[in-house]
């Protein structure tokens, strides 16, 4: 995917074609209006310029409404809407079309004055023909985007209304610098000022509709491109209204032609010392960027350094007590009496549960700080598992446990880190065996199933209570019948049994009933 | 013949576990607290295994490994390599490469099993 879209900045300019598209209602419904009253200036606001024609206003006042209701997202919910969106689309299109083949084949169909007939000594006219060009380009457009179906059909319709734009501003540039060639077709009238100011709306309300996609993401992307994209956008706009209203004070004989020059000149400099300003703030912040992002970078080392530090040094005394007490035990320093024993035993046991402990909070922050690196190789599940249970040998001896397990013949090597897969097993079977009665089951079974292998752990003890299901993968999560009877456990071994299982491109799921037993399926890919 | 084993390792208490259980299972042992002296001893007294710890001072285990390896008797002398760092760790990952016999998570593993690891290396 391209760049992340700013939310923000994509309300705003939704929210910008609405105002537009209302806007563009209101030119066609004055228009109209002018129409009705014989208002000429509503017609033509300009003296001199060509009269809008009824067609066109009619167009515009459709055209605004479809775009207002497509940027809402109203459309595709409410069948009504739909409809008239159809419709006022097929005027709009027909309008278009109809008036293009008049001219192109020099013939009358009626149409231009089915709404009006003479006001004032005018004849109903007919729109030019870059505004019926126009109004086919932005009916296909609509017809494209007024149901937001699908990405492809919206960037499809703001590729067509591009060329609405180009028509359009060709003509508001021929207004702006006095080129009747630039809005009219000889020997045709020309398009209104205010049409082409309208279709320049519209090609922009229908870009800005949805400016979470097509070429337009652009403006609304985050980070600088974005950034950079809006301000330029912005100096666009400027430059082109004041034109617009430099020609139009022209027009109205507010100034001569050297005051002319001079605002033309204010424009072009205030948008060069905006756009310098903007480049040189760019940067700054580009460079502001960077430094948090050596900052980040640099504390993420500082992290992953203090877990190196904080795993040797606690290790280190742990380490100690373990082999003092081992070497008590194995009498390397003299006879104990039982009692002695019994107490070092003890020592031993609950050092030993410190180790365990601190392996798994090392453990947790490498998941957490995405440090924990695999090392795959090709490697035999059983093989491993083998050793996990040899491991837990000692306390399914102690609690009179009876250990099935049932491996298939020639299964296929996987592709494993072995310490990870370790871990996997270990957490799972600990649990099993710490959280099953004495004389209970444990069953450990591994068998190919389609292109997985699948490892089977299941108990006939305690389980999970129902309403705690969902929370087992959880850090720090522990059930409440296992802390009622134990208070051993950190309720780290599943979540770092599946963050291992994940990182190693398998999944595990489980099954379990209280008071029934537990159940645990991992699955690696063969 | 008695064997003989060299343990490299900085933290005493660590160092007078490892050389007692040894001394009791019947080797004679040399001591060395960094790399420099591990080195030093490795090369003069040619001990039939080394025992390496990894953080140290004076000249680290990874150091004195790399150095034990370049010279002509240390290239084949079995190292066994003692750490509590995390297996994935960089510095493992270099050490590897220099070919030791195992390594060890000294807080996983009970002496007894080092012993047995130490003796069945010596029997190959």
């Amino acid at each position: 995917m391209p760049k992340q879209i700013n939310h923000q900045i994509v309300r705003r300019l939704k929210k910008t074609s609405r105002v537009l598209s209302v806007i563009i209602s209101m030119v066609g419904f004055f228009a109209l209006v002018g129409w009705q009253f014989n208002i000429l200036f509503l017609m033509r606001v300009i003296p001199k310029l060509p009269i809008i024609a009824p067609n066109t206003a009619m167009a515009f006042l459709l055209g605004g409404a479809i775009l207002f209701l497509a940027g809402n997202g109203k459309i595709s919910k409410n069948a009504v809407l739909r409809i008239f969106s159809y419709f006022s689309i097929i005027v709009i299109l027909l309008l278009g079309l109809l008036t293009l083949l008049e001219y192109i084949f020099k013939v009358s169909f009626g149409i231009d004055g089915m709404l009006f007939s003479k006001v004032q000594g005018l004849a109903p006219v007919r729109m030019s023909p870059q505004s019926a060009f126009n109004f086919l380009m932005t009916g296909i457009s609509l017809l494209f985007i007024f149901n937001q179906e699908k990405k492809t059909r919206i960037k499809i319709g703001q590729i067509i209304v591009l060329l609405t734009g180009a028509v359009s501003l060709l003509s508001l540039f021929g207004f702006i610098y006095s080129i009747p060639s630039f809005y009219t077709i000889a020997p045709y009238k020309g398009m209104a000022a205010h049409t082409a100011v309208a279709f320049v709306m519209m090609f922009f309300g229908i870009l800005l509709a949805f400016p979470e996609h097509g070429f337009v993401r652009i403006f609304s992307s985050r980070g600088l491109s974005g950034l950079a994209a809006r301000r330029l956008f912005f100096t666009l706009m400027v430059i082109i209204f004041g034109e617009v209203a430099i020609a139009g004070g022209r027009e109205i004989g507010l100034y001569n032609f050297s005051s002319e020059a001079l605002f033309h000149l204010a424009i072009i400099t205030g948008v060069f010392v905006y756009l310098i300003f903007f480049a040189f703030r760019s940067l700054d912040e580009l460079g502001r960027m960077e430094t948090s992002l050596a900052k980040t970078k640099e504390l993420d080392r500082a992290k992953t350094e203090f877990v190196g530090m904080a795993s040797h040094q606690l290790r280190t005394p742990l380490t100690a007590i373990s082999w003092y007490s081992e070497m008590l035990l194995s009498k390397d320093a003299g006879e104990l009496s039982l009692k002695q024993a019994d107490y070092l035993k003890e020592i031993y046991t609950g050092n030993q549960r410190m180790i365990d402990l601190v392996d798994d909070l090392l453990n947790t922050s490498r998941i957490d700080m995405g440090t924990l690196k695999a090392k795959p190789e090709l490697i035999s599940l059983t093989e491993v598992m083998d050793g996990i249970l040899d491991e837990f040998s000692h306390q399914i001896k102690q609690k009179n446990l009876n250990l099935e397990k049932k491996f298939s013949r020639n299964l296929p090597r996987v592709l494993l880190d072995p310490e990870h897969l370790g871990i996997i097993f270990q957490n799972i079977i600990s649990n099993a065996v710490k959280y099953t009665q004495p004389r209970g089951k444990i069953l450990v079974e591994i068998r190919k199933k389609n292109s997985h292998v699948l490892v089977k752990i299941a108990d006939n003890g305690w389980g999970i209570p129902p309403g705690q299901q969902k929370k087992i993968f959880t850090k720090l999560f522990r059930a409440d019948n296992v802390r009622k009877r134990d208070a051993e456990g950190t309720g780290l071994g599943l979540y770092i049994a599946r963050a291992l299982v994940k990182k190693s491109g398998g999944e595990i799921t489980f099954e379990s009933k209280e008071g029934k037993g537990s159940a645990f399926y991992v699955t690696f890919k063969v | 013949m008695k064997k003989t084993i060299l343990i490299v390792e900085d933290e005493l208490p660590m160092l007078k576990a490892l050389s007692d259980k040894f001394f009791l299972e019947g080797f004679d042992v040399l001591n060395a607290q960094d790399g420099a002296g591990g080195l030093k001893s490795a090369i003069e007294k040619k001990p039939d295994l080394i025992i390496l710890d990894i953080f140290m001072p004076v000249m680290d285990g990874k150091e004195m490994f790399k150095k034990l390896r370049a010279d002509e008797w240390g290239k084949t002398v079995p190292v066994i390599i003692l750490t509590n760092l995390n297996p994935d760790d960089k510095t493992l990952d270099a050490l590897m490469k220099n070919g030791p016999s195992y390594y060890f998570i000294k807080s996983k593993w009970k002496l007894e099993e080092l012993v047995a690891k130490v003796k069945k290396q010596l029997e190959k």
